[in-house]
């Protein structure tokens, strides 16, 4: 039996919604609304959805980068989101986030030695200096820089190669858990390929576990062990990534992984196309929160809401249509 | 194919675009070829920085002088010399006959102006019809591209649209006038997957309907392969590979097509490793010598150090840039990973 590294129950993360001249909070962005999941030790889960359904603030927010409105995010066994300071900054050793933007992510008045060397510092990982840039120029061989880099400051690099500063920095501390937020989603597609085969090199050689979040559903496929599916800030549906694309359970997911353009001409693929625009999370549907852009939606759909449960081998989906 | 019987709406011969800034000569599209008939679809495909928008714009007659200039070459649009016209004669032919859509319309929108105005403005100028006739047939046209409730559309700002609907307005803008010809930068690049869907159908009904022909820029090789119907494959300012979609797809002969196609992942296949190609894009200021590709390519031998290749027919309606395409050929028959599995 799979061991869980991180589980997340029913975690939620409200930003208020200001207006007035007393800046009165009016309502509430519900970024993750009521969101659970968990990864289990060694593995890699896939978070897909499409821009603005809360795979960012889910990932912050397990690391505290962002306070949680309510829920729970349990990381072998402690519960993170009531840790105290000291509590929390040694468990970031443990977590560890690598960023879409590899132009924005990295301060451009550092060096690469300094970048990657951070980390160490604020978790006094060395004993004086030099033992310190010995861990940055081992870390950046690893990733694939030589120590020739150590010097240079982040513009001078391309996007693949401050990715790799990226992951070399995250490295550092010798985490178990990675949140991986987009990390190739900047990068052209050779480089991609590149970075994607370094995160897989390092899981195996360092026993990593990711929560790699992405929109692109064939690098999710291609790297995950398990793919959850979101939706205005609601996980829809959850399962081994095999069974996912085999037999997607959600219209949603249904929908999502037919629009997927495929690299091969010859297949025309039966597309659902979706009408519409995903809707505000500030004032989002009744009921299934899908059910406006849904194909199959029915009378209860838009009156209630669809519990997310398992229908069978860790296949969640929350649906009225799988409940007879 | 049937095209060869018709007569060419755009026949690009040599291109050479060049910024001339101070670091020195940028090259960004040197001495390509291609043409686009009536009622096809050419994609251009490359990764960032191989000259792609660089192409388009020196179509459109927008690029950037100083510091760039159409070096070399001719741009024929049904049988006239683009470069060879005044500012005041490309005007007309830009919006009125060619139109173009880019990557974020939000930057291509006026951000102060209703869209109704935007899309009227276009059509006064194109058509010669009144303010308010040019209103109806606003609305006309945001119904086409499937935008919901047009009426009241038209009375909104750019920024109270989704992303998905401004490059609706941005299509809709574009086609306003019957273009013969659509120039689509990336237009599905800063999109949503379920969106691009929306907007590529789009894009090949109103195709089917006005019967005009689209040049379909991306990097995006699943895009490629949806819209295309025949494909320019461009690397460091150059087309390497010029063939039809299926063919290229099934029989891809330049080295960097086919490390391309196996660096992707596919979905109906599950591999362990993707098949990385090495390596970054060289700097255009400093291109290597010989043949471009040769800092990545694992063919690379020789000749490919000194020579730049010249861009030959390798089958009938099938243009490959490569010293050593019929090795790569040989070698895909045996099944060589010609890029290794690298770590
Ligand atoms: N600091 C904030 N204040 C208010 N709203 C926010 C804040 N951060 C995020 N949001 C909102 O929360 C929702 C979820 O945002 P989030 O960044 O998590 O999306 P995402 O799934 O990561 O999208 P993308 O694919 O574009 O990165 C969005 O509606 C966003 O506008
Ligand atoms: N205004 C400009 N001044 C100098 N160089 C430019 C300018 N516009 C584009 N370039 C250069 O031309 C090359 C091709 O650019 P572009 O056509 O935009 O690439 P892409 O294929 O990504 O669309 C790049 O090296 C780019 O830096
Ligand atoms: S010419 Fe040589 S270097 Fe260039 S692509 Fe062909 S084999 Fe590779
Ligand atoms: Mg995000
Ligand atoms: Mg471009």
């Amino acid at each position: 039996m799979a061991e869980k590294l991180l589980e997340v129950n029913n975690l939620k993360k409200y930003f208020p919604v200001k207006a007035g001249i007393f800046k009165k909070t009016v309502a509430y962005v519900k970024a993750v609304d009521d969101v659970s999941f968990f990864v289990n030790k060694g593995e890699t889960l896939g978070l897909v959805g499409e821009s603005g359904c809360g795979k960012s603030t889910t990932g912050r927010t397990i690391l505290r980068l962002l306070e949680a409105t309510a829920g729970e995010v349990i990381f072998e066994g402690k519960d993170v989101l009531s840790l105290n300071k000291e509590d929390l900054r040694n468990i970031r050793r443990d977590m560890q986030i690598i960023f879409q933007d590899p132009y924005a992510s990295l301060n451009p008045r550092m060096t690469v030695a300094d970048i990657v060397g951070e980390p160490i510092d604020i978790h006094n990982l060395a004993k004086n200096k030099k033992e310190r840039n010995e861990k940055v120029k081992d870390i950046l061989e690893r990733v694939g820089l030589g120590s020739e880099y150590m010097r240079r400051y982040p513009h001078e690099f391309s996007g693949g190669q401050r990715q790799r500063i990226g992951v070399a920095r995250a490295l550092a501390v010798d985490p178990k858990l990675i949140i991986a937020d987009e990390p190739v989603s900047a990068l052209d597609v050779s480089i991609q390929a590149q970075v994607i085969n370094l995160l897989q090199d390092l899981q195996k050689d360092f026993g990593l576990t990711y929560l790699f979040i992405a929109h692109d559903l064939s690098v999710v496929k291609h790297i995950s062990d398990r793919i959850a599916v979101m939706y205005l800030g609601k996980i829809v549906e959850m399962a081994d990534k095999t069974e996912l694309f085999d037999d997607p359970m959600h219209p949603y997911t249904q929908s999502l992984l037919s629009a997927i353009p495929e690299a091969d001409p010859t297949k025309k693929k039966e597309r659902i196309i979706l009408e519409g625009d995903v809707p505000s999370p500030v004032d989002p549907p009744s009921g299934c929160r899908f059910h406006p852009r849904c194909p199959k939606a029915f009378d209860k759909c838009s009156v209630e809401e669809p519990v997310f449960k398992d229908y069978g081998d860790n296949h969640f989906a929350a649906c009225h249509l799988l409940e007879e | 194919m049937a095209n060869k019987n018709k007569e060419k709406l755009v026949d690009v011969k040599n291109l050479k675009t060049y910024f001339y800034t101070e670091e020195g000569v940028v090259k960004a599209v040197d001495g390509i070829d291609f043409e686009i008939y009536p009622g096809e679809t050419l994609g251009i495909v490359g990764e960032s920085g191989c000259g792609k928008s660089v192409t388009s714009l020196s179509i459109m007659g927008l690029v950037e002088s100083p510091p760039g200039k159409i070096a070399e070459g001719e741009i024929l649009f049904e049988g006239i010399d683009l470069t060879k016209l005044s500012q005041a004669e490309m005007r007309k032919i830009r919006g009125n006959e060619i139109s173009m859509i880019f990557q974020e319309p939000m930057t291509s929108l006026n951000p102060v102006y209703t869209i109704g105005d935007q899309i009227s403005e276009a059509i006064i100028i194109h058509k010669g019809l009144s303010k308010k006739e040019a209103m109806k047939e606003s609305v006309e046209m945001l119904k086409k591209v499937g935008i919901p409730l047009p009426e009241q559309r038209i009375n909104e700002y750019p920024h109270q649209l989704s992303g998905g609907m401004r490059q609706r307005v941005m299509i809709a803008m574009a086609l306003s006038c019957d273009p013969k010809l659509l120039i689509a930068d990336e237009p599905t690049t800063a999109l949503d997957v379920t969106i691009q869907a929306q907007i590529l159908e789009l894009m090949n009904s109103l195709k089917a309907s006005y019967g005009m022909s689209i040049m379909m820029i991306t990097h995006d090789l699943g895009v490629i392969a949806e819209i295309s119907d025949r494909v320019a494959v461009m690397y460091a300012g150059k087309i390497v590979e010029y063939t039809d979609v299926n063919t290229l797809f099934a029989d891809p002969k330049h080295p960097y097509t086919w490390g391309l196609m196996n660096s992707i992942p596919k979905l109906d296949r599950d591999v362990n490793r993707l098949q990385a190609i090495p390596g970054i894009v060289p700097n255009p200021l400093n291109f290597p010598d010989g043949c471009k590709f040769n800092t990545r390519c694992p063919l690379a031998e020789g000749k490919c150090f000194t020579d730049e290749p010249k861009i030959v027919d390798a089958a009938e309606g099938h243009k490959v840039r490569c010293w050593r395409y019929k090795d790569l050929e040989e070698m895909k028959k045996q099944n060589v990973k010609i890029y290794e599995e690298q770590r």
